[in-house]
């Protein structure tokens, strides 16, 4: 057994948790310096990438009327990881609906607000009807030139990195760790583990039950990512007294009833199992059970119940590059 | 001319043989028939026309669900203090938690 660090803070409207433990290359800093370093890091990635913040370079692109911006590597690393989650979705994880999730009441970041009553805010949810891609697809409309150190798009396009910030960050850390003996990323919940350490002695990683906060499942992790999306924590009251969230349907711009308030999905990067997740709750029972059932997932339907879905089932084929042996 | 009154007896057994010759006579055309080859029930069913193989499809459907029902219980409160920690041990103090943030 060989010490690690960790450590626990507060950035990206969440609670972030960096497990590092000794290096495995010579020359590499403590685990103690990684962590201060890699909190620097995500701090940097959280101001320079928040809509909430004027000073952002997101907002400074969002704000710039020409179709051709300049935007660092950063900036550009994040759209295209937006873009990439829309292709590997289908169009369903959308980052080009910033109008859309103003327009429901999320204006201003709810970091610190008590999230309305999930419970009631199902009791008057329409009938469960999955999400379907918006037909224009304008996020096929982005063009990232890496050359020029530019981002085009149409002008008046605003572009939404939200959606795949937390595992973009939590990769991009990851990959600055990778000669740790083994590492925890854990961004508010969408998790990236490596290291030696874990491939020969996996972590376990508890998955929240999303209304009772329980752990409803243990998964263990060997490398990859792993990331939970859900309707219990930016939940609030629409002006009209109706309840609203923010994972919204593309086709309407509406928050989604899918029948599902809670999806977790494994994946070989925390940016692919956000995409999962919020693939998964976006669609639906059925269209869960086909975005997870490679890699694997836990969904939490609207009564409560609890379903594993693909590898990490009981007696269900392992994944040997994501998991160990099951829990 | 006097009339002579037949013998029942000799009358039944006249029947008797007569039936027994006419058994025997059908009896030994059909075996003919049937040793020729001219069975009258294979050759209708030679006639017929051969029947299709039947395909059996046999498809299995796997389909594993695990429900899991809950006590309803208060919700977990996030934490909110940083914190940190170094552990001589070679595992964290409580495992990472992946939840909706």
């Amino acid at each position: 057994m060989s010490p690690l660090h960790d450590i626990t803070f507060h950035s990206m409207g969440s609670d972030i948790r960096l497990i590092i433990e000794n290096p495995l290359l010579p020359g590499l800093d403590s685990p103690e310096v990684a962590a201060q370093q890699e909190r620097s890091y995500i701090e940097d990635f959280a101001a320079r990438l928040s809509r909430f913040r004027p000073d952002s370079e997101l907002c400074a692109l969002n704000a710039d009327p020409a179709r051709e911006a300049p935007a660092s590597l950063l900036l550009r690393t994040a759209v295209a990881a937006g873009v990439w989650a829309a292709e590997r979705s289908c169009g369903l994880v959308d980052p080009t609906l910033l109008g859309e999730i103003e327009a429901v009441g999320y204006e201003s970041s709810q970091d610190g607000h008590e999230p309305a009553s999930l419970h009631e805010a199902l009791t008057s949810a329409p009938p469960a009807s999955p999400a379907r891609p918006r037909t224009s697809a304008r996020w096929r409309e982005i063009e990232i030139d890496h050359e020029r150190g530019t981002v085009r798009r149409p002008p008046g396009l605003r572009i939404d990195t939200g959606g795949t910030g937390k595992g973009l960050a939590a990769d991009a850390v990851a990959h600055r760790l990778r000669g740790y003996t083994r590492f925890v990323v854990d961004c508010g919940g969408d998790i990236a583990v490596g290291g030696i350490g874990h491939a020969l002695d996996p972590i376990a990683v508890e998955v929240e039950h999303p209304l009772t906060g329980e752990c409803v499942h243990v998964l263990r992790l060997a490398a990859g990512g792993v990331a939970t999306s859900g309707l219990n924590v930016r939940i609030w009251r629409a002006r009209d007294g109706s309840f609203a969230h923010h994972l919204l349907d593309p086709s309407s711009g509406e928050p989604v009833w899918s029948g599902l308030i809670g999806a977790t999905a494994l994946a070989p990067s925390a940016l692919e199992a956000e995409t999962l997740s919020k693939m998964a709750l976006l669609t639906g029972p059925a269209g869960a059970r086909r975005a997870l059932a490679r890699h694997g997932g836990v969904v939490v339907h609207n009564d409560g119940d609890v379903e594993l879905i693909g590898p990490v089932g009981p007696g269900g084929a392992r994944a040997q590059h994501l998991l160990g042996s099951a829990a | 001319m006097s009339d002579r009154a037949l013998n029942p007896a000799r009358a039944r057994l006249i029947v008797a043989w007569a039936t027994v010759a006419i058994f025997l006579g059908v009896l030994a055309l059909l075996a003919t028939r049937v040793a020729g080859g001219q069975d009258p029930a294979l050759r209708a069913r030679a006639a017929a026309a051969p029947l299709p193989p039947r395909r059996v499809l046999v498809r299995r459907i796997l389909e594993k669900r695990v429900i899991v029902h809950l006590p309803p219980s208060a919700p977990a409160q996030p934490t909110q203090a940083s914190q940190q920690v170094s552990a001589p041990g070679g595992y964290p103090s409580s495992l990472p938690v992946t939840r909706t943030s």
